[in-house]
């Protein structure tokens, strides 16, 4: 018996190291495009070149010139401010109230036809071509008066509901009903139900959805773009402030690139310390 | 089914969102249904033109052209995509070597920006895949893959699955953490190999997130749009256009808002149609645990 | 059941519709005391830096006019969310292109046809503004300020080096590209991976072989473009045999920098980009020359637009606006503005063209110039990829028909406007 054990052991190391194996050859591909990105953002303009040697070869100096330029330029401190605050606002709001609504329409949607209606209602409203929704939208929030940090953060709240209430639904399939039932036999109403039990059950799910939904807002130009109507309020958004590196004709890709690095940062890591909450998910240790 | 009560508290949940969405999203619509039946540029004077727009937009082959590759492209992305990252999601929850390390990696691509991405593929495409296929002495690697009609579809697909994969992956393999050890246990003592594992087991109870991964592809590759602009602009030959991207950019960097805005009514049905039959569809084969 | 939510919806509604009408158009434009504050939406980002000094420079001499630039990427796009706002910026400042027509249609801009200013103006680009308008309306509605061009972009190192001739007549333009090329070099590096840098080269042969009235002809049914276009379309064909191996796999970001290394000797493009050029080899002696479309060289035009012009948006403080327009016209500015921007005057007086332009010269002093075809081009029109379709398929009856329906689709509204 301990012999087999044992041989099993080790053909099992034999496989973890061929998976492991296997998985940096496949990272090379990622490997590759962030190596292009870097050097480009280290290069001087006049080192660009078609040239394919020449351009995965290594910048002829190491300074920061590009990423001290890239701060100056979009105003990153201000910029950033902006976004970090519009992403962290969005992605709490997010939680709280996609969760709550997801768990309402995922648990009844089934039984009742008008939740059933909401679910369907809701998704369908991922695929409403934006551009279309666009000059209402800019309208609209101009007549309301919130063409500004607020309106991105409800707009944002809309937009990303469609997915996130898949994800929520989902997911909730995943946690057996028994719990609740369990709650509501010990006299617990649908609410603190909710919060004392589904909620925290959630976590993999809110991490899950705090990263793609942070990685949408973080990015996004276009309904800042709309909505503030220009690139020099003081509403202004890190990705709007990187249009600047576009002129009519061309693209300042060294000081785009080098941008684009210093705002990939907060986002890597989020995700890195969301990722452990992906992973290590109270589900496995309590719903059994 | 029993029917039970709807409690208020569930109603309560809803509706806060249920305001914003009608407003910010069902409003501007409504708005957009409005215009299309107008000539409307999006802003200034414009008149009415009844279902002009909707007859005009059947004859319209630039449109036609734009769902024939919108539909093309999703399809064979999101098949791809789902391949992939189910694979690389199963082999990123096995035991390996360094897995945080790895899981951090793999997600990179989705956070670089489309300015990026697109940069760096169009260069691999124009000068690194045709210096490659010179050196092998291959005809047909060493054009861009890009500058011929024929083959531009595949080369976005290409850089798009590179993004994609990674969203995808995630959300399987928070899926796969959905599956408590014990059933696997079972399974090995009954003697299950590897695949039958994955087939008999992982599967079926990933199967909601199989859901959501397809509907998630089938929003980001049916309204493919970043991609488009990063990589082709729609060319060569408007062989590319998405119609996310044609209703961009005729409707509102041109100007016609109007008639655009009856061909976004048309494809909104359209995916309607097409997601509620595939939820349906999907529904049936998930398992409740 | 049903019930509740008919007057869960009903209720949703209603508050929609009340916020909209209680704090709907409650937005005005604070006057504080007697300063006026001028908001300006300028186009083209290039010139963020010259403009700024500029204005900085009124506002000392007229300390009770504040103003405020914003120089935004994709202006056309802010300007269009503006209007919607019913927000518009005090003066634009635009390219003459058709999304001005589109504006002057839109009823969005201000006549200013009592402005004294405008005899400053050189009269072929004041025309020029006019033949932009969709239906040629009464009034007066920009200030064309500077020009650009397009032609041939040349490396003067390249053309020394072996003793080449710049050409004036189409023979002799293809008979040079048949030296170039049999001097072991490439004579130019077509963009084709996006489109648009397909039509800088047709607008010169275009706007040479056709007559700037074609596009009201086919508007009111009295012509087509496929009557006119085929000449320009073999002469762009042929033109492409002596460009790279692969035309349609360069992006313009790529051949700017092959032509800035000196991988070829000649460019089809426009000054707009010489920065560009510029900025990957920074040493590059580069001209410019228009391409002889024409064996009659006297008759050739030059292809030169607005590229630069200022239009008032907003009646309110079209005073001032009109001051600090009678600021930017004056001679010394003027001459500031073309100087440190490279580009040709549209104000009347000696202003000197630059350096990179100076083959070029003698077209803007005798006003032998024509406006770029596809300043016309409704930008829905998907000119530059029908282009790019040609010359890749070679296909030239598919061409001009496939224009033709494309213009008449992208124009039905006007022409059924016309037409009536």
């Amino acid at each position: 018996m301990a012999t087999i054990k044992k041989k099993i052991k080790n053909k099992g190391n034999i496989a973890v190291w061929g998976r492991t194996l296997l998985l940096i050859l496949l990272a090379l591909t990622i490997v590759f495009p962030l190596y292009m990105t870097v050097i480009i953002a280290f290069k001087q303009p006049t080192e660009m070149t078609n040239d394919v040697s020449g351009a995965l070869a290594l910048p002829r100096h190491f300074s920061f010139q590009n990423f001290i330029q890239a701060i100056q330029t979009t105003d990153f401190f201000h910029t950033i401010g902006n976004s970090l605050f519009i992403t962290i606002v969005t992605l709490i709001v997010v939680v709280i109230f996609h969760s709550m609504a997801a768990y309402a329409i995922g648990r009844k949607m089934n039984k009742h036809k008008s939740f059933n209606f909401l679910y369907l209602y809701f998704i369908s409203g991922m695929f409403v071509p934006f551009s279309m929704l666009m000059l209402p939208l800019v309208k609209e929030t101009s007549i309301i008066g919130i063409d500004n940090k607020l309106g991105l953060i409800i707009l944002y709240t809309v937009f990303f509901f469609p997915m996130n209430l898949l994800l929520y639904t989902g997911y909730l399939k995943n946690i057996p009903l028994a719990l609740e039932e369990a709650a509501y036999v010990d006299g617990a109403t649908t609410w603190t139900t909710f919060w004392k039990v589904i909620f925290p059950l959630l976590k993999p799910m809110h991490a899950t959805v705090i990263v793609l939904t942070a990685l949408s807002v973080w990015n996004d130009v276009m309904t800042p773009l709309v909505i503030l109507s220009g690139g020099s309020g003081k509403d202004t958004t890190l990705p709007l402030a990187q249009l600047l590196f576009q002129t009519q004709f061309g693209t300042n890709y060294n000081l785009a690139f080098a941008s684009y690095l210093l705002a990939l940062v907060p986002i890597l890591i989020l995700y890195l310390f969301a990722q452990k909450q992906i992973i290590n998910g109270v589900v496995n240790g309590s719903v059994k | 089914m029993k029917k039970v009560k709807l409690g208020k508290t569930y109603k309560l949940f809803v509706l806060p969102i249920l305001i914003c969405f009608f407003a910010f999203n069902t409003f501007p619509l409504i708005n957009a249904v409005v215009y299309s039946l107008t000539d409307s540029r999006g802003f200034g004077d414009f008149n009415w033109v009844g279902f002009q727009n909707y007859f005009d937009m059947f004859k319209d082959s630039r449109i036609l052209n734009s769902y024939l590759f919108t539909f093309k492209f999703a399809i064979t992305a999101t098949i791809i995509v789902n391949v992939i990252s189910i694979c690389l999601a199963v082999l990123l929850n096995s035991k390996i070597k360094g897995k945080s390390f790895f899981r951090g990696l793999y997600f990179l691509p989705n956070i670089l920006g489309g300015l990026v991405v697109g940069y760096v593929f169009n260069f691999f495409f124009t000068f690194i895949l045709p210096s490659f296929g010179k050196l092998i002495g291959n005809e047909f690697l060493s054009t861009s893959l890009l500058s011929n009609e024929s083959t531009a579809w595949f080369a976005i697909i290409i850089c798009t699955a590179w993004q994609a994969i990674a969203f995808n992956t995630i959300i399987y393999i928070s899926g796969l953490q959905t599956i408590p050890g014990d059933v696997y246990e079972a399974a090995a003592i009954d003697g299950a190999g590897p695949w039958q594992k994955f087939w008999h087991i992982s599967f079926p109870l990933i199967a909601p997130f199989f859901t959501i991964n397809m509907v998630l592809c089938m929003k980001n590759f049916l309204m493919a749009f970043d991609q488009i602009v990063a990589m082709t602009g729609g060319g060569p030959n408007s062989s590319t256009e998405s119609i996310s991207y044609l209703i961009y950019k005729t409707g509102l960097s041109g100007s016609q808002f109007g008639y655009q805005c009856a061909n976004s009514v048309i494809y909104f049905i359209v995916i309607v149609l097409i997601s509620v039959f595939q939820m349906k569809f999907l529904n049936k084969r998930e398992v409740q645990l | 059941m049903k019930k509740q939510w008919i007057r869960i919806i009903s209720f949703i509604m209603m508050i929609c519709m009340i916020s909209m009408v209680s704090i709907g158009c409650g937005r005005s434009n604070q006057d504080s005391g007697k300063k006026v504050t001028i908001n300006i939406l300028n186009y083209k980002r290039e010139t963020v830096d010259i403009l700024q000094k500029m204005i900085d420079k009124f506002e000392k001499e007229n300390p009770n006019i504040h103003i405020q630039m914003d120089s935004p990427s994709d202006a056309m796009t802010i300007l269009k969310t503006r209007l919607v706002k019913e927000n518009p910026p005090d003066i634009a400042i635009l390219g003459g292109e058709r999304s001005y027509a589109d504006f002057v249609d839109a009823d969005t801009i201000v006549d200013i046809s009592d402005y004294k200013g405008l005899d400053k103006v050189k009269d072929v680009y004041k025309d020029m503004a006019k033949q932009l308008e969709l239906s040629k309306k009464k009034g007066t509605y920009c200030v064309p300020y500077a020009a650009n061009a397009a032609g041939v972009l040349y490396n003067r190192d390249m053309f020394k080096k072996y003793g080449w001739k710049i050409p004036e007549t189409w023979d002799e333009f293809i008979s040079l590209c048949k030296q170039i090329k049999s001097d072991g070099e490439t004579p130019f590096y077509f963009m084709l991976k996006d489109s648009w840098t397909g039509i800088t080269p047709w607008n010169a042969l275009a706007a040479n072989l056709t007559s700037t009235t074609i596009y009201d002809e086919v508007n009111q049914g009295k012509d087509s473009f496929s009557n006119h276009y085929g000449e320009p379309a073999k002469k762009l064909k042929e033109l492409l045999k002596y460009g790279q191996k692969d035309p349609f796999a360069y992006s313009y970001n790529d051949g700017t920098t092959a032509f800035s290394k000196g991988d070829s000797a000649m460019l089809l493009t426009g000054n707009f980009a010489i920065p560009q050029i510029r900025s990957t080899n920074s040493d590059i002696n580069l001209g410019a020359f228009t391409l002889p479309v024409l064996n009659d060289a006297s008759k050739t035009k030059l292809v030169s637009g607005i590229d630069v012009m200022f239009s008032v948006m907003k009646a309110d403080h079209k005073k001032e606006c009109l001051k600090f327009i009678d600021f930017m016209l004056q001679d010394e500015n003027v001459a500031t503005y073309m100087k440190q921007s490279s580009s040709v005057s549209c104000i009347k007086g000696k202003f000197p063209v630059p350096v990179d332009l100076k083959e070029m010269e003698k077209y803007f002093n005798n006003n032998r110039v024509v406006d770029f075809p596809d300043h016309h081009y409704p930008a829905d029109l998907p000119a530059g990829d029908m282009i790019q379709g040609y010359l890749m398929n070679n296909d030239m009856q598919t061409f001009l028909n496939k224009f033709d329906t494309e213009w008449k689709k992208s124009n039905r509204n006007l022409i059924r406007k016309l037409q009536k």
